[in-house]
Order: C-alpha cells, then sequence, then structure tokens
C-alpha cells in the first residue's frame, strides 16, 4: 500500500495529482467539519456567516462529533455517510474545497466533479469514532452554531488516516474492481 | 408474584446501555478475529484490526466506539406474575436521557422529523410478553442513521419463486452495502404483518454470530446468502475484500395468504447490542 503525508489547507492543489485510489493518506493540519445540514445551507447560499472565510484548497470532513469528554477536546469523531452530500458537492467545491473525507460509496455526479475541480474524496475508518480522537489535536465551533450537533467546526489534525476513493483522474474505488 | 422495583430495573437497565457503547459482544469479536484469519486483501486486514483497535481504545477511554450513538430500541420481555411497581415508559425515557447525557452521548435525533427541530435524544420501546415465570428481560440494540438508511423491504406476490426473493436479498444487499460500515450482520424478516415483519427482522440481530436458523431450510439459506454477498469483494468500508458480511440471520412468521412481505435490516459492525434479566 502506498502512503503519503499531506499538509493542509494544500500549499498547492497540484500536490493531488500524485495521488491514486486505494492510497493511504495521512493528513495534517486544518479541516472543516460539517454535514447534511450546512451542506443544504451552502447550496442553498445561506452563506453570509462564512462569507469572509478561506477554503480555498481546504478539506471538509462529514462529521459530528460526540460532546467533550473528561480529558479529551472532543468526544468520538468518525465519518458519516457521504452520499447523502452528493447533489450538494458542486456547491461545496465552488467556494474552493479540494478534498473530501467521509465514508461510503459516491454518485457518479461526484466522479465527474472531481474530475473538473480537480478534487478527491478519501474514505476514513467508519465505525471507529473513538480511535480517530487520538488525531485530532483540537476542535473550534465556527460556524452555524444553531445546528447544534450538525454545526460547523474546524480541526487541527495530526496524521489523519485515509483512504483516496475517488482520484482527481476519475478513478473511484469501486468502479476499478 | 415478582415485583420488580425501580431501583433494581433502573440500575441494571443503566448499566447495560452505558456498557454497549464501549464494548462489542464477544461473538462479534471472535468473527472478527475469524475473518482477519482468512482475509486475504490487505486493505481490509487493516480496516479489521482497526475495528478492534477501536473497541479496546474505547473500552479504556470511554469514548464511545461510533460518534453516531443513534437510538436504543429497547424491547422488553415480561414474564407471568410480574409486574412493575413503577411507570415502566417514563422509566426508560428517564434511563435513556440520564445515561446519553452523563456518557456524553450525541445527541442523534431530531423530534420534528420534517421541520429537523428540537435536537436531543429519544428511544423505540417495545415490549412483549413470555411464557416464562417471575423474570424481565431487557434487550437493547442501539442504532445508528448510517445502518438505519439502508434498511430495505418489499412485498412480493405469494406465488413468487423463493430463488427469485433470495436474489433480490442478495443483488439489493450489495448495492446498498458500501453505504453503511462493512462488515455487517444482515437480518431478514419473512412473514408477518408488514410492522411485524420489518421487526423480526431486526430482532434477529440478537442472535449469536454463527447460530443458525433452526429450520434447516432457513438455516442453509442463511449460509447461502451469506456466500454470495462475501464473493462481491466489496470488502470493510467497501475497499475490497472477502469480509463484507460476517452473517446472515433469518426469522419468519405467519403470514396471509395474499401477502409476502420481506424486510431486510443490515447492521454496522458497530454492533451496540446486549442483554439483561431482571
Amino acid at each position: 500500500m502506498k502512503e503519503h503525508y499531506i499538509d493542509l489547507p494544500l500549499k498547492d492543489s497540484s500536490e493531488l495529482e500524485q495521488l491514486s485510489v486505494f492510497d493511504k493518506v495521512y493528513f495534517n493540519g486544518e479541516i472543516y467539519v460539517f454535514r447534511d445540514q450546512v451542506h443544504k445551507k451552502i447550496y442553498l447560499g445561506e452563506t453570509q456567516e462564512i462569507e469572509f472565510f478561506n477554503f480555498l484548497n481546504s478539506a471538509v470532513y462529514y462529521c459530528a462529533s460526540t460532546p467533550k469528554k473528561s480529558v479529551f477536546l472532543i468526544g468520538s469523531c468518525g465519518p458519516t455517510s457521504s452520499y447523502r452530500m452528493d447533489g450538494y458537492t458542486e456547491a461545496v467545491l465552488k467556494l474552493g474545497f479540494k478534498v473530501m473525507i467521509g465514508k461510503g460509496y459516491r454518485n457518479d455526479s461526484v466522479i465527474s466533479l472531481c474530475k473538473q475541480y480537480k478534487a478527491i474524496y478519501c474514505i476514513t475508518y467508519g465505525g471507529c469514532g473513538a480511535l480517530l480522537n487520538k488525531n485530532i489535536i483540537s476542535s473550534e465551533l465556527v460556524a452555524y452554531k444553531e445546528l447544534e450537533t450538525e454545526a460547523m467546526y474546524k480541526f487541527v489534525v495530526k496524521n489523519f488516516p485515509v483512504f483516496v476513493a475517488i482520484d482527481v483522474f476519475g478513478n473511484a474505488i469501486w468502479k476499478i474492481r | 408474584m415478582k415485583i420488580i422495583e425501580e431501583y433494581e430495573f433502573v440500575n441494571k437497565v443503566k448499566t447495560l446501555l452505558v456498557s454497549i457503547h464501549y464494548s462489542l459482544p464477544d461473538d462479534f469479536l471472535y468473527a472478527i478475529k475469524d475473518a482477519i484469519k482468512i482475509e486475504e486483501n490487505e486493505l481490509a486486514k487493516d480496516v479489521l484490526f482497526k475495528i478492534l483497535e477501536n473497541v479496546n481504545y474505547s473500552s479504556a477511554t470511554k469514548l464511545p466506539l461510533c460518534q453516531d450513538t443513534g437510538f436504543p430500541n429497547i424491547f422488553i420481555k415480561i414474564g407471568k406474575n410480574t409486574c412493575f411497581n413503577f411507570d415502566l415508559l417514563s422509566t426508560i425515557n428517564k434511563i435513556v436521557q440520564e445515561v446519553y447525557e452523563e456518557e456524553k452521548l450525541r445527541k442523534s435525533c431530531v423530534l420534528d422529523p420534517l421541520k429537523r427541530t428540537h435536537i436531543s435524544h429519544c428511544c423505540f420501546v417495545y415490549t412483549e410478553h413470555i411464557d416464562e415465570n417471575e423474570k424481565c428481560i431487557v434487550e437493547i440494540l442501539v442504532r445508528g442513521g448510517g445502518s438505519e438508511n439502508t434498511t430495505f423491504s418489499k412485498n412480493f406476490l405469494p406465488t413468487t419463486e423463493f430463488d427469485k426473493i433470495i436474489n433480490y436479498i442478495v443483488e439489493t444487499t450489495i448495492e446498498i452495502l458500501p453505504f453503511t460500515c462493512p462488515p455487517i450482520i444482515l437480518g431478514i424478516g419473512i412473514g408477518g404483518s408488514v410492522e411485524q415483519n420489518m421487526l423480526i427482522a431486526k430482532k434477529t440481530l440478537f442472535r449469536k454470530i454463527n447460530s443458525r436458523n433452526k429450520d434447516n431450510f432457513y438455516a442453509e439459506v442463511e449460509k447461502y446468502i451469506k456466500d454470495k454477498i462475501n464473493i462481491s469483494n466489496i470488502g470493510p468500508l467497501g475497499l475490497g475484500g472477502r469480509t463484507s458480511v460476517l452473517d446472515v440471520f433469518i426469522e419468519t412468521a405467519p403470514t396471509h395468504i395474499a401477502t409476502l412481505p420481506v424486510s431486510v435490516v443490515l447492521q454496522c459492525h458497530s454492533l451496540r447490542r446486549g442483554s439483561v434479566v431482571i
């Protein structure tokens, strides 16, 4: 298995061109964390709150963690099923995001969008939310506070493990096998 | 006559509901270890090891196994000559609220399904009477949204050939499997009234891995479906490999001469189930 270490946000989006499906990538740096309801807001243009955020070359992680517990900064923080974001994905990519992290397969439109926007989709360890807590250095609520569980957060991650599931060339793990 | 006291009920059910979020059943862990032995796909093995590592870390830290702490399905089996000296439903609701708050489990429910308002905790309770004296059994299955969303069912014509039904189950499961967290357990309910049909499919998930249906015919079908799905090469998290489904459980119920309902419930590898006798 080929392994890579990549810093986020990307310095240059061309860094993604070296990645192929099934490669393992360890991400370091900042990732934005949001899911269904924020996607819908972005799609509907309800974005005043995030107007001045710079999402260029950033990553989005589809996750809603459990609350902070005992000595830990946050709780359990595994990925949610990504297919529910499929219809809203272009709106998010238009903001400058280049990396999507979640679990499960996506539809064909997401594959085309990855090619068009030179973006990738990655799968991380679904159902392993306790373990992924080890890779989170900090967590900060940044927008849409009223969504509570589903609000937008920013994590700083260390060696956050993922597998590339769609690459910038439009290859997808479920099309290759 | 056995009178179940509230303090005893609360203590035992609370302990069970807490422990469910930080440990997986032994039979399930053995199944994962067995799968590692025969799995040849490197990525699949990596994921299976991570599942075991996650359980160990969750037990040690009391961080929930999965961030989707979902909702508990609570099945209460009440024996003959057994009664409660408290209001069962309000006590259960109180237990769920307390455990989810105290253990910092995620609010994963909305009270209004369309307006998506009032994010909170919730649970679903089912009671049934059993033919045993002076006892009460509480079974809990915590389900996440990913697993709930992949559930499917269909009303077949009563004259449908059995092969067609099996193919429907296999093909639909293979199609939908990558949207939850494989390796999964598959629960199949055949027959019954429509609401009972879904419920028996869900309740099969309490069966131990490698336990077979008492009827040989269904026992063989269980094995057949498992093998068919595992050659699909979807594997853990959809990354490939032969470990897509760890077991398949079928249960049946009498049905109307005009009906043949079939429900299929996919259970992700975060199998949060357990039971306690009171």
